[in-house]
């Protein structure tokens, strides 16, 4: 007999394993039950918010379509991690070609956030996914399904995943603490499905966090939690700008950059969240978003994200300025 | 071509390295302790300021003590291996011809210059080297805080000071003769001090005013420091009074630094001496296009951009300020060089989120941003999850550090 191996990682050890324990998506998951049970795929799109079920619903789908052996029929590729379009084709390619391993009619890829591609390494899948479509379905992962070329989309069949409602989180948060033998409080879940956004992963990972600190999940545990996430020093760093303390808050930068070894995008990720909280007019709270948003952008761009920072406390800064004249 | 002077008049023996008199004493006390068997250090490190004659001395000791030499410096791939099989059977084995008695001398030369990726295991090979050396080994670099303590502890640590302003202008007398220049001594003193203790440059400056001429006078020398590169500090103060697009530009072109690292200095600097907000974010605007443009440079290697890059870090930054300027004290780029000396680091997290993405069916950068700060969190607090998770993802030490560091 094999043993189980200990599952430590909460995401992976509570992720339904077949279609129906999939939580908060009925609708998608009886019409992809009744594809699995009839035993016939076409290609799948599927669109939604982060952390709705999208990766676990083709995992399920796997599963129970190829039991046990499933890994050996399922290719998973991300196409944000994988540089380029050929190393997907390439990789796609050498895996279609072969048939599929066992009494199983056909292999499965799964493309996770397939938007990430360009409309030109799209219509290359398109031909791709032709090519192979005896031996091979896809199931196509992405947030906007418009991102997702025509010729895709008429060829497989959509479906929507919605966002996570605070009862859908509460309900799975819940079935987790029983496994786990914790308490986790009524204001704990509230603060986790606020927090999270809708997103059961983030949902899942801040709930493992905060039960490291204590048994007792609260209110107070999660917020820790998720300040440790979100490191006050952002926060910090921008009111120092505001008053034109422009090198401390270069220095804050700095320490933010190095020694948390945080990446530029994530912190400009949380400057964006931490300017509704900043003491500055509504109207000019808009303004401060839609500068930040250009310099995430120039950071995609550019050579130094030092540099692309530090161009966003100067602006900040002299918003300070004008605000106190 | 001609050859350079600095090589030609380069010392054939210990005695004639000018200037580090205690230098060469530790160096050949250490060579006796050689020649009697093994000494207590089988290394030494030759640590100083550019042209202080470090390898040139690593260089005459070979030759005077009849050894042959192995040099390796860091445009070499210094990887484990290659360091192994180079250094490692040259400091291990005897000579060919000599048998066990002759030595080998294997110079590592800018020891310092040991690291990034493409170094990894680097420092672990000469530790390893040094450990099980039979033959002298030589490290050279310019500071000895820059190599591991592990490595200098097995180092014998001799230090080249900067040449004095005499014991230049000496060489500098002694090349004037071999090479049949009759030179004013004021000339040759402008040349050392400006040399600040640089013996090969100064000897680089004066065959740049020198060759060809019979008679070297003060004014050629002068003629000859105005088109040299001014010092950048200089240049930072100008060209924040710089007030035509002109003037600033020939700026950048007298710093003769590549763009990457111009952009370091100015943006290391220039804040801190505009006292107007309106003209620091104005500066920034500028020093954020130029850096686009620096981004598009790297990923896409169109050099052909370099030049707005340049123009807009010197004549658009100078030109966007309107405000008074504040006197401040120059500094090298600190945020520039710390973020170099963090890419091992940054490596580490990113290699991490990709353990963690692979694992976790996600991507890279949602492991980065939704599960490495989650994970920190257990890491610190609950040390038998931390074990599992560990054991489950297989992390090395460098990684389980930075979760718990985080």
């Amino acid at each position: 007999m094999r043993l189980v191996e200990a599952e430590e990682i909460w995401v992976e050890k509570y992720r339904p394993k077949k279609l129906s324990e999939i939580v908060g998506q009925d609708e998608v998951v009886s019409r992809l039950q009744s594809f699995v049970d009839r035993k016939s795929l076409p290609h799948l799109l599927f669109a939604g918010p982060p952390g709705s079920g999208k990766t676990t619903a083709a995992l399920c789908i796997a599963r129970e379509l190829f039991g046990d052996g499933w890994r050996q029929n399922f290719l998973e590729l991300n196409a944000s991690d994988e540089r380029g379009i050929d190393t997907i084709r390439t990789k796609v390619k050498d895996y279609a070609r072969t048939r599929p391993i066992g009494d199983v009619p056909y292999k499965i890829v799964l493309l996770d956030e397939s938007d990430a591609l360009t409309p030109d390494a799209q219509h290359a899948l398109r031909r791709t996914m032709e090519m192979y479509t005896h031996t091979c379905r896809f199931c196509l992962d992405c947030n906007y399904s418009s991102r997702i070329i025509e010729p895709i989309q008429s060829r497989c069949a959509i479906f929507r995943f919605r966002r996570l409602s605070e009862k859908d989180i509460t309900q799975y948060l819940k079935r987790i603490a029983r496994a786990e033998k914790l308490t986790l409080t009524e204001d704990g879940i509230k603060a986790i499905a606020y927090v999270s956004e809708g997103d059961m992963r983030r949902a899942t990972n801040i709930f493992q966090a905060a039960a490291a600190l204590k048994r007792k999940v609260d209110e107070k545990a999660v917020y820790e939690v998720s300040a440790a996430a979100r490191p006050e020093e952002v926060r910090q760093m921008l009111e120092l700008a505001l008053e034109g303390k422009f090198e401390e808050a270069r220095n804050k930068l700095y320490d933010l950059l190095i020694n948390q070894g945080l990446a530029g995008e994530d912190i400009l990720d949380q400057v964006h969240r931490e300017i509704f909280n900043l003491k500055v007019p509504e109207p000019v709270k808009v303004k401060l978003i839609d500068k930040v948003g250009e310099f995430d952008f120039r950071l995609t761009e550019g050579a130094s994200e030092r540099i692309q920072l530090e161009a966003v406390l100067a602006h900040f800064a002299l918003i300070g300025d004008r605000l106190k004249s | 071509m001609l050859e350079p002077w600095a090589e030609k008049y380069q010392p054939r023996k210990l005695s004639e390295v000018v200037g580090q008199p205690q230098a060469i004493q530790a160096m050949l006390k250490w060579a006796e302790g050689w020649r009697k068997g093994k000494p207590e250090k089988p290394a030494t490190l030759l640590y100083g300021s550019a042209g202080t004659g470090k390898t040139a001395a690593a260089v005459a000791f070979a030759r005077e003590f009849g050894w042959d030499l192995i040099e390796m410096n860091a445009s070499d791939k210094r990887t484990f291996n290659v360091i192994q099989q180079v250094a490692g059977t040259a400091a291990t084995t005897g000579t060919l011809f000599e048998g066990a008695a002759g030595k080998r001398l294997v110079v590592l030369d800018e020891a310092d210059n040991v690291y990034g990726t493409a170094d990894r295991g680097g420092y672990r090979a000469i530790e390893q080297v040094l450990k099980q050396a039979t033959n002298p080994v030589v490290l050279i670099a310019n500071d000895q805080y820059s190599i591991p303590w592990t490595i200098r502890a097995l180092c014998l640590l001799v230090n080249f000071r900067r040449l004095t302003q005499d014991s230049i202008v000496k060489v500098l007398g002694r090349i004037c003769k071999a090479e049949k220049i009759e030179a004013e001594p004021l000339a040759l003193n402008v040349i050392a001090e400006a040399a600040r203790g640089d013996l090969r440059s100064a000897i680089n400056d004066l065959q740049a005013v020198a060759i060809g001429k019979r008679r070297l006078s003060i004014e050629d020398v002068v003629v000859y420091r105005r088109d040299k590169e001014i010092n950048i500090f200089e240049v930072l103060g100008q060209l924040m009074h710089a007030t035509t697009t002109k003037q600033a530009r020939e700026l950048l072109w007298a710093l003769d630094r590549p763009p990457e690292d111009a952009i370091d200095w100015i943006s290391e600097n220039v804040p801190r001496m505009l006292l107007e907000p309106a003209d620091l974010e104005r500066v920034y605007e500028v020093l954020s296009r130029a850096d686009i443009f620096l981004g598009r440079i790297r990923r896409r290697q169109s050099y052909g951009l370099l030049g707005y890059a340049s123009d807009l870090m010197t004549t658009g930054v100078a030109l966007s300020r309107q405000g008074q300027l504040k006197h401040v004290r120059f500094q090298a780029p600190s945020s520039g060089m710390l973020m170099g000396r963090t890419r091992a680091t940054r490596a580490v997290r990113d290699g991490l989120a990709k353990k963690v993405a692979r694992y976790c069916h996600t991507s890279s950068r949602e492991a980065r941003k939704h599960f490495l700060p989650y994970f920190s969190v257990i890491f610190k607090h609950d040390k038998k999850a931390a074990g599992r998770i560990t054991d489950k993802l297989e992390l090395e030490d460098a990684e389980v550090n930075y979760l718990a560091k985080f």
